[in-house]
């Protein structure tokens, strides 16, 4: 059985469909949320959540129903809300002791391990400051705080790195990472950066309109990609895409005389530099294209357009 | 290589699983209970329990003793009298204090979480939407009581304390008593924290909510003062809430006062149940909004 179960599941806000009919299973790991704006992350998680009732459809998170299971869920679910919250007069201390007492943490239970948790993501000084005189970084750190006090089994993050420069951004994309690594923590992260995504996850789901685009391994998305290659000839290219065009092998021009190219399974690789040999051309450059998930990101979602 | 050499252990402690409400009402009450303008409204509200407890330890002194200089005096002040009517009375005087109170407490219970997105934090952990709205309106409800039934409570046992002739068992005559101040307090306090709690799930700031409470209060109380003069019948005053609470007050310590308006014709109950439909609906609004709340 999947650790999280998506089966023809449909949400929508009175008569707008946010997201139609999708259905998909993942496995523990760091699993990226991915899409455009509008394309139903949010609205995915807050159904993940309990706060938004599908209109028809299932989900079972490890083994929990919702939205019949919900309390349980949620008290599995640790959540890193997207917008900025904050509880003025409050110090950190203070708001995680009262969000460890809400998860149901005795007072004593709630105020070590609200220690703990605000040295772990670097707010040890300021803990005793109120929240109001925290900057942007301080209260990302606080969201992602207050989420892992109760040591959850699945960490939902709403964009965990909005609003960071660029040291802090790493340094909580590395906090997910040990968080999700060294504790097993199963990670939802919802974020329009693909190079945090890239970094970080093992499984990715990637919607469009509220419709489910891909979902699957990372890796394997990127390695369906590796017969696909970028080659830079000396001039002239005519005679060298003469050759190509012999053997079956597809490809398109690009600009400075390169060209993209789609090996089929039956051609080894060797045969694109034969092909320059009997073309009398040289090979500058030789490389996969297409590896970065932007481009291919790019490509899933365009083939939703057209299909 | 770890950011930080800190780290944090699994958890392997107990959750509790029922009252989750308390935890929300503990909170309310310790946020407020720092606050420096609430702890001079609240001793502000608390001058004039401290002025009645001189009051029935003069009262009780002079009557107890026959030679006492100024026990001619205070028999012929009729006001200065220890009865049932004191507590009517200390209910009464301190509506204004309890309702600026309840303004300050409440005004920010619910409007303050939604402004600075704390609901996206709290409806992520295991609590209902009602034990949200349960905590929050006891808190509000707790502070009001604090000003009206427990000082009434506190000068029921100086009175019993300062009779000489106090046995053990006199201690159940003040159950009436105590039970007519139990009801005209929540009678007073209930409504009125359930409509500013309603406002302030409604209106986006403190300051609006405080601005709407006080001005529907006016618009409300000269309403019901155009009616009587128009219908030249002084019972449409009781339309005011103000009033209708007072009226409530006079019923239930059965008191007979119409220092300012005709409340002849109007019965007990159907006051009652003015105030109950106005509480209700302001309780249906709370609800409404709050679960709007957890369903984002």
């Amino acid at each position: 059985m999947a650790f999280i179960e998506v089966e023809n599941l449909t949400v929508s806000y009175s008569e707008t469909v946010a997201i139609h009919d999708i259905s998909f299973q993942l496995e523990p790991g760091v699993i990226g949320l991915i899409g455009p704006n509008g394309a139903g992350k949010t609205t995915l998680i807050r159904t993940f959540l309990g706060f938004i009732r599908p209109v028809k459809g299932k989900i079972v998170i490890s083994g929990l129903s919702l939205p019949q299971e919900i309390l349980k869920v949620r008290a599995i679910v640790g959540h890193m809300p997207e917008r900025e919250v904050v509880s003025p007069k409050v110090t950190a201390v203070s708001f995680l002791v009262y969000c460890g007492r809400l998860v149901g943490m005795s007072y004593v239970d709630a105020l070590e391990r609200s220690h703990e948790v605000l040295n772990y993501v670097g707010l040890q000084e300021a803990r005793y400051r109120p929240m109001q005189t925290y900057s942007t970084g301080m209260l990302q750190r606080v969201k992602l705080a207050q989420a892992i006090l109760h040591d959850p089994k699945i960490l939902i993050l709403d964009e965990p790195t909005n609003g960071l420069d660029p040291d802090g951004r790493l340094e909580m994309l590395q906090l997910i990472k040990e968080i999700s690594e060294q504790r097993n923590v199963t990670t939802i992260l919802s974020t329009h950066l693909l190079p945090d995504v890239q970094n970080l996850c093992s499984q990715i789901v990637v919607l469009k309109k509220g419709k489910l685009v891909y979902c699957g391994d990372l890796q394997s998305l990127i390695d369906s990609k590796v017969n696909h290659y970028e080659v830079s000839v000396q001039s002239p290219i005519e005679p060298f895409e003469e050759e190509l065009e012999k053997i079956g092998i597809k490809f398109q021009e690009l600009p400075q005389e390169v060209l993209s190219l789609q090996l089929p399974e039956s051609i080894p690789q060797q045969e694109i530099f034969r092909c320059a040999q009997r073309a009398g051309t040289i090979i500058r450059s030789f490389m996969p294209a297409g590896g970065s998930l932007a481009e291919l990101f790019q490509s899933k979602l365009d083939k939703e357009e057209v299909s | 290589m770890p950011v930080y050499s800190f780290t944090y252990r699994p958890f392997e402690g107990k959750y509790l699983r029922h009252f989750r409400w308390w935890v929300i009402f503990l909170e309310e009450v310790r946020l407020w209970n720092r606050s420096r303008i609430f702890q001079i409204l609240f001793l502000l509200g608390m001058l004039q329990p401290l002025a009645r407890f001189l009051q029935i330890l003069s009262y009780n002194s002079a009557m107890q003793d026959p030679n006492h200089p100024l026990a001619p005096l205070i028999r012929s002040v009729t006001w200065l009298k220890v009865n049932d009517e004191l507590y009517y009375n200390l209910i009464r005087l301190q509506a204004p204090i309890v309702l600026l109170l309840l303004l300050y407490v409440g005004a920010g219970t619910v409007c303050s979480d939604r402004k600075n997105r704390l609901w996206d934090i709290y409806f992520s952990k295991p609590i209902h939407w009602y034990n949200y709205l349960v905590g929050k309106l006891l808190s509000v409800i707790s502070c009001g009581l604090s000003l009206t039934f427990v000082p009434a409570v506190i000068l029921m046992f100086t009175d019993y304390v300062t009779k000489k002739s106090s046995t053990w068992t006199g201690l159940f005559s003040y159950l009436p008593v105590m039970g007519e101040s139990l009801m005209f307090s929540l009678v007073l306090v209930i409504p009125s924290a359930l409509a500013i709690v309603a406002a302030s799930s409604i209106f986006p700031t403190e300051n609006i909510t405080v601005i709407s409470v006080i001005t529907i209060l006016i618009a409300n109380t000269t309403l019901a003062g155009l009616l009587s003069n128009f219908m030249r019948d002084g019972n449409y005053m009781q339309i005011s809430f103000p009033v209708a609470i007072y009226f409530m007050g006079q019923k239930i310590f059965n008191v007979d006062r119409n220092i300012f308006f005709r409340t002849a014709d109007v019965s007990g109950f159907n006051m009652f149940l003015y105030i109950f439909f106005v509480s209700l609906l302001c309780l249906l609004i709370c609800i409404f909004q709050v679960r709007k709340a957890e369903r984002g």
